[in-house]
Formats: structure tokens, C-alpha cells, sequence
């Protein structure tokens, strides 16, 4: 699954740890979603999308998409 | 949770980590010297020990994996199967080297350890592994 959480977070100048302080997770599960290794779950999807004041479609693609 | 509360908790976790690993260290020496007194009470209390000396550290790690979130919880998940699969890989190889005489009878003193530095190598090789750009 592609997405676009290191271009919105740098576009609102929060750092990987800010991030993840926001949704409750560590910095290391913030670099492994945005180099694409690691899909959140979908409560943590929600909490993203959250955050940005988006939809999870807004952040997370499909690959095939 | 506050980061004052989530630091100390962390700092409760460590001093436990390292609580431990001095149990752990201790207990071989004392479950040898109950093997030592010969007796069959004191050789099961020998056995007892030893393997008690490793649970508090097994449960200082479920803590920390059980406190972690879903990425802490996920690579630890694949690093525990890496580390099965590659230990049940590391004994049929010890069987079949034995059996076709290449070695003695293993000596399990280091097939355990070599098991927790396996697991500590999957660890690592799992968090480099999700950190890394594709």
C-alpha cells in the first residue's frame, strides 16, 4: 500500500516523533509507514487521517491505484 | 498517558530488564551449586533454579512487547518467527551432523545461547529490515 504521510507530515513541519505522539505510537512505526514496510491497522489509519484532519483514502493508496 | 508517566514507567521496565539479567547470571551458579550437593532433592532444586533464572527476564521482554504498539508488537512477532525457524533449522542440523558423526552428542549449554543470539540478530535484522527505504 503506497501513502503520503511523509509529504503531509513534512508539509506541516511535525517530525516523526511529534507524529507519532499525536497517535499514540512509537517513531519507529512512523519511518516503518512511510518507507511503506509496515501497513497501521485500520484504528490507526483512522488516527492518522485524524490528525491531518483528512480521509484515509486522502493518505493510503492501493499499489495497484 | 502523560510523558512524565510513560518515563518512569519506562525507567521501572529497565531497572526490571536489568534486575534480570543479574537474576539470570546468579541462577546458573546457584542451580550449580545445588547440583553439586548430589542429593535428588537438590538436584531438581538445581533444575528448578536454573530454569526459574530465566523466567523473570522472559517476562521483562512480554512487558515490553505487550507494552509496545502495533509496530513494536508486528516486529517482534517476525523477529520470534525468524528466530523459531532458524533454531529448528540449528538442531535438525546439529541431528543430522551427529548422526552422520561429524560431531558429538551437542552440547545444549550452547544451543540455548546460540537460540537468544539468534533471536537478538532477527530483532535487529527485522527493525533494519522496516526502517529501510524499499
Amino acid at each position: 500500500m503506497k501513502n503520503r504521510l511523509r509529504d503531509l507530515r513534512t508539509a506541516r513541519g511535525w517530525s516523526q516523533v511529534e507524529l507519532g505522539e499525536r497517535v499514540g505510537v512509537s517513531r519507529q512505526a512512523i519511518i516503518a509507514i512511510e518507507t511503506g514496510r509496515f501497513d497501521p491497522s485500520l484504528p490507526l489509519a483512522f488516527k492518522l487521517a485524524r490528525a491531518f484532519g483528512l480521509t484515509i483514502e486522502d493518505i493510503f493508496q492501493p499499489d495497484g491505484k | 498517558m502523560s510523558v512524565t508517566d510513560q518515563f518512569r514507567r519506562n525507567v521501572r521496565i529497565f531497572y526490571g530488564w536489568i534486575g534480570s539479567m543479574v537474576l539470570m547470571g546468579i541462577t546458573p551458579l546457584a542451580a550449580q551449586w545445588c547440583i553439586r550437593r548430589e542429593t535428588t532433592f537438590w538436584r531438581a532444586a538445581g533444575v528448578v533454579i536454573g530454569v526459574a533464572g530465566m523466567v523473570p527476564w522472559l517476562w521483562v521482554i512480554s512487558t515490553v512487547i505487550r507494552r509496545g504498539d502495533e509496530f513494536v508488537r508486528r516486529m517482534h512477532l517476525v523477529a520470534i518467527a525468524i528466530t523459531a525457524g532458524a533454531g529448528l533449522l540449528l538442531l535438525i542440523a546439529l541431528d543430522w551432523l551427529e548422526r552422520a558423526w561429524f560431531i558429538g552428542p551437542p552440547d545444549l549449554r550452547l544451543v540455548w545461547p546460540a537460540m537468544l543470539v539468534l533471536w537478538l540478530v532477527a530483532l535487529l535484522g527485522t527493525k533494519r529490515y522496516y526502517e529501510r527505504e524499499p
